[in-house]
């Protein structure tokens, strides 16, 4: 889109502004009040010229950016006070700013050769016009006017029209707290906030909750250190193509990285609302033993959501650039992360603050919606995940996967992130982009995972990052430990269509004891032949098979879940996040390279989840033992040792193990 | 043969770019990644790729074996009118159009239709070149049956160089002001110009969208068809500048034929409705002899 630029006379110094809706702006700084919302600006300005050429959105900002870095200007800002001098020196000033903004943009491509020709072109085109412009600026009043108009204090808008466009902005500005917004998902929610002004224009809205500092308005790919960026998910030049515009008539370069969420380009507005953060202190609450008591937690959960939520509250208030609080839950597989979580939620909730909890996995969003729902009946719970119908709602605590986050900025007072070592937001720097983004200033993050990555297990061991550990599962039974069994591989049992006797047997004894069996494969091409393998094989005709590529994943589970399915083959999809009463976990290509430590710790932590049968079994099949399932074996093992160290297990007289 | 030694200058000039942009292609980096489903590329021209030598060479570098083996190309034209690959009704009932025909390059179906919402709705334009070069089996196999009284010998090995002798122009169905600053781009006119690029042939910007604000519910039957009549106007300078390309082209080239040969371009041919709207008004405004073609990348 297009937008102008203007200057504004304040307190005998020019600034300079963007518009993307200058009646707007006028109103503003000549006039000041909006009909029935009275007086919004109590210092109007001496003198306003508008620039009259319109400008792709990126270079009308850009060049109130260098307005600001040569002569400073706006009232908040480091050098108050802006440009002195007549309404001349202000448009000359104003002329060599845009100028410099176009030629940044022109240069700042690649150098290809298309660059070169377009810089070339610029080169030619701007000795053109500076000769132009500055004769123009030169000579008297009457040529500044082909440049620039003079703002008269007379407006077009009527009281009525002007009250409901302050209504307006104000709903605009509560609505878009804490979002980052493409204008297109900008106006959906305004559209669906009702309100005044909800004739299809929110560009006067939204201009004039950003003259009155509710909202950020932005050109989405901007240039930042080090060249330009994805303002929305922080990818560099790399992810950027550059295309013929009609929109803003020029070349302008748009985001491939973030493009299933809408395409952020250049001259594609983004609208930041600002979130104001929580008003209430620690000091008021009831005591953490009292509120910890409350929730019913084992005496290891208690111990570490209490050291966790001390953290959380220790910051009486929050600076405007305070670097994000980070916590690590260590906890394992079945000790009941999301009971831990309830205290801290509900301190933020307490203090007036949002809070956030996401997830990469879209099952495990859909899987906690209730359970939040149910631990906090008095809030305004929201779920978002790609195709969520609430997408433009509001809530006390939002339920998110991580791709959601890009939507929002400063929003959150409590992020909390599980299972943060799953894909897809393990190694994706733009989900943690926007898990960092979405974090209000000096807002608390707390870290979950069973198998944190290693170089947060180092920073936790380091002390670096403070952290608390939960070795043992809310029933304090401990872990069951893998068994090694030397297997031939998934292929070769398929090709030959025989299980090996070993497996077979183990198989046929987890039936027997009436338990549900996960059965886990490297390939998704694998998981349908070895689960009719299965069928012939065991003779149990209750065998399914799902994938990530199943549409009907969700009803098989809940199937596997009410045990009309025995056996469910599946791959690393199920790993984490389902918990099915009295289960044995089978592990095929163990020694598989999908297969890392935390992956097979990961679906060992599907046996034996419940206290009805806790000691679940678990196989690792392979030709090989590799160091990966050595590993995993080694990490459960600690955790049942530490556990029984810090007095966790049940003693052996209330039906804990012996061992 | 003589005039075969002694082309025109400006078919020189043409003749030179084709061959400029071919060999630009060649030398054209790889995309690392498919740009249907994402997935990484292996190596160069891999065995994956499936060696099919219909398939232009750009396309076998921009995607992926599965994803280029799920095209759906129209191979076996049913209705000779408007290329469906099934016989076609609709032609049947009313057979006299104001174009020649059209040809689709696939049929448009769920795969496809994905594709398409990528780059038209999603605005990823990097796939472009990709839909541009799905365009070049079915324009060349028009091209190749279109009835010239050309030489034998001018047939085989140069014939890719002549098909830009066998077009006028490649122009393209248009959009609404407002849907260009609010998409930013116009898909159909993407695709023309890929094409007028590939093979050298002027891109004319023929059409203009009439802007028309009422909606279209609002009408009588009778007021809806005169509107779409109505929704397109041409850019007479355009016209004008095909004209005198056209009288250049006749007066100093070989070619025999009588009628101004012109490609219309549009991503989706459904009822053939809009083609028709655009010829229509072509044919109002072109005062010459013409004949309309249409080449569209899917036959819903």
């Amino acid at each position: 889109m297009k937008a102008m630029v203007y200057v504004v006379k304040r307190n005998g110094g020019w600034q300079a502004r963007a518009t993307i809706d200058h009646e707007v702006d006028r109103r503003f700084w000549m006039d000041g009040s909006f009909g029935g919302a009275g007086m919004l600006n109590e210092h109007p300005a001496e003198s306003a010229w508008l620039w009259r050429e319109e400008l792709p959105l990126g270079i009308a900002c850009r060049t109130a950016e260098r307005w600001e870095e040569r002569c400073g200007g706006h009232a908040d800002g480091p050098r108050m006070g802006g440009l002195k001098g007549d309404e001349r020196d202000a448009l000359r000033m104003l002329a060599a700013c845009v100028d410099e903004a176009k030629r940044e943009a022109e240069s700042g491509g690649k150098t290809g050769a298309a660059g070169w020709r377009r810089m070339l072109a610029g080169w030619r085109r701007r000795l053109a016009g500076w000769a132009g412009r500055s004769e123009a600026i030169e000579a008297s009043g009457v040529s500044l006017e082909r440049l620039a108009e003079q703002w008269g204090r007379e407006g077009a808008m009527s009281d009525a029209e002007l009250g409901r466009l302050a209504a307006g902005a104000k709903l605009a500005a509560d609505a878009m707290r804490g979002r980052a917004l493409l204008r297109g998902e900008a106006h959906a929610l305004l559209d669906g906030a009702g309100g005044p002004g909800a004739d299809g224009s929110w560009s006067g809205t939204l201009q004039l909750a950003a003259l009155l500092g509710r909202v950020r308005l932005s050109g989405a790919v901007a240039a930042g250190s080090g060249g330009r960026r994805c303002k929305r998910c922080g990818s560099g030049e790399a992810a950027l193509r550059r295309t013929a515009c009609a929109a803003c008539g020029r070349i302008c370069a748009y985001c491939i990285a973030c493009i299933g969420m809408g395409r952020s380009r250049e001259c594609e507005l983004l609208v930041t609302g600002l979130h104001d953060g929580m008003k209430g202190g620690a000091a008021q609450l009831p005591p953490v033993r009292q509120r910890l008591d409350g929730w019913k937690l084992s005496p290891a959960q208690t111990a570490a959501a209490g050291k966790a939520l001390r953290y959380v509250e220790a910051r009486p208030h929050a600076a405007a650039h305070a670097p994000i609080r980070n916590f690590l839950l260590w906890a394992v597989t079945g000790a009941g992360k999301t009971e831990m979580i309830f205290p801290l939620v509900e301190s933020v909730l307490l203090r007036g603050g949002r809070a956030l909890i996401a997830t990469p996995r879209r099952d495990v969003v859909i899987e906690l919606d209730p359970r939040i729902r149910k631990a906090f009946p008095d809030a305004s719970v929201v779920t978002l995940y790609g195709g969520s119908e609430q997408r433009w709602e509001i809530g006390d605590i939002t339920l998110s996967t991580t791709h959601q986050l890009l939507r929002f900025q400063g929003g959150f007072d409590l992020v909390i992130i599980d299972e943060l070592d799953a894909f897809p937001y393990h190694g994706d720097p733009i989900l943690h982009y926007a898990a960092d983004k979405c974090c209000a200033p000096g807002a608390a993050r707390l870290l979950l995972s069973a198998t944190p990555p290693r170089e947060l297990q180092r920073a936790a061991r380091s002390g670096r990052l403070p952290h608390a550990r939960v070795p043992v599962r809310y029933h304090r039974h401990p872990l069951p430990v893998p068994k090694l069994l030397s297997t031939p591989a998934v292929a070769q049992m398929l090709q030959k269509r025989r299980l090996p006797a070993k497996l077979l047997a183990a198989m046929r004894h987890s039936l027997q004891r009436d338990a549900q069996l996960f059965v886990f494969v490297q390939k998704i091409a694998q998981s349908e032949p070895m689960a009719a393998l299965l069928q012939a094989t065991l003779r149990q005709s209750a065998v399914a098979a799902t994938s990530s590529q199943d549409e009907e994943r969700s009803d098989k589970v809940q199937r596997f879940r009410a045990r009309d399915i025995r056996v469910l083959v599946t791959t690393t999809i199920l790993e984490r996040g389902v918990t099915i009463p009295r289960s044995d976990v089978y592990i095929l290509d163990a020694d598989g390279r999908l297969f890392d430590e935390a992956s097979l710790v990961q679906m060992a932590g599907r046996a034996g989840r419940s206290s009805d049968d806790p000691f679940g079994r678990v196989y690792f099949c392979g030709r090989e033992r590799n160091r990966a399932q050595v590993a995993a074996v080694r990490h459960i093992q600690t955790m049942n040792r530490i556990a029984r160290k810090q007095g966790y297990l049940l003693p052996a007289d209330q039906g804990g193990s012996a061992r | 043969m003589k005039h075969m030694s002694s082309p025109s200058p400006t078919a020189w000039l043409r003749r030179l770019r084709t061959a400029f942009a071919a060999s630009a292609q060649l030398l054209a980096p790889r995309a690392e990644a498919c740009l249907i489903c994402g997935k990484p590329q292996a190596g160069p021209r891999s065995a994956a790729s499936p060696n099919d030598p219909k398939l232009p060479a750009g396309l076998r570098d921009q995607a992926c074996g599965a994803c280029l083996s799920a095209i759906p190309w129209i191979s076996r034209i049913q209705c000779p009118k408007c290329g469906r690959a099934v016989r076609c009704e609709d032609c049947a009932r009313s057979p006299h159009r104001a174009f020649v025909c059209n040809r689709s390059a696939v049929r448009y179906d769920p795969t496809m239709r994905a594709l398409l919402a990528q780059y038209k709705y999603r605005g990823n334009e990097q796939l472009a070149p990709l839909l541009g070069d799905m365009l070049l089996p079915p324009f060349e196999a028009l091209t190749a049956s279109l009835h010239e009284s050309a030489p034998a010998a001018r047939r085989g090995k140069r014939q890719k160089l002549r098909i830009a002798d066998r077009w006028d122009a490649v122009t393209y169905v248009p959009v609404s002001r407002e849907r260009a600053l609010d998409r930013g781009f116009n898909q159909a006119e993407q695709l023309a110009a890929h094409l007028a690029r590939r093979y050298g042939i002027p891109l004319m910007h023929l059409l203009v969208r009439a802007r028309h604000t009422e909606k279209q519910s609002f009408k009588t039957r009778a007021e809806r068809i005169k509107d779409t009549r109505q929704l397109f106007a041409v850019d007479r300078a355009e016209v004008a500048r095909l004209h005198s390309l056209r009288q250049d082209a006749s007066k100093t080239s070989d070619l025999s034929r009588e009628a101004c040969r012109i490609l219309l371009v549009d991503d989706i041919y459904t009822t053939g409705s809009t083609a028709e709207a655009c010829s229509l008004t072509l044919g109002r405004h072109i005062d010459f002899s013409h004949e309309i073609y249409v080449l569209t990348w899917a036959r819903s």
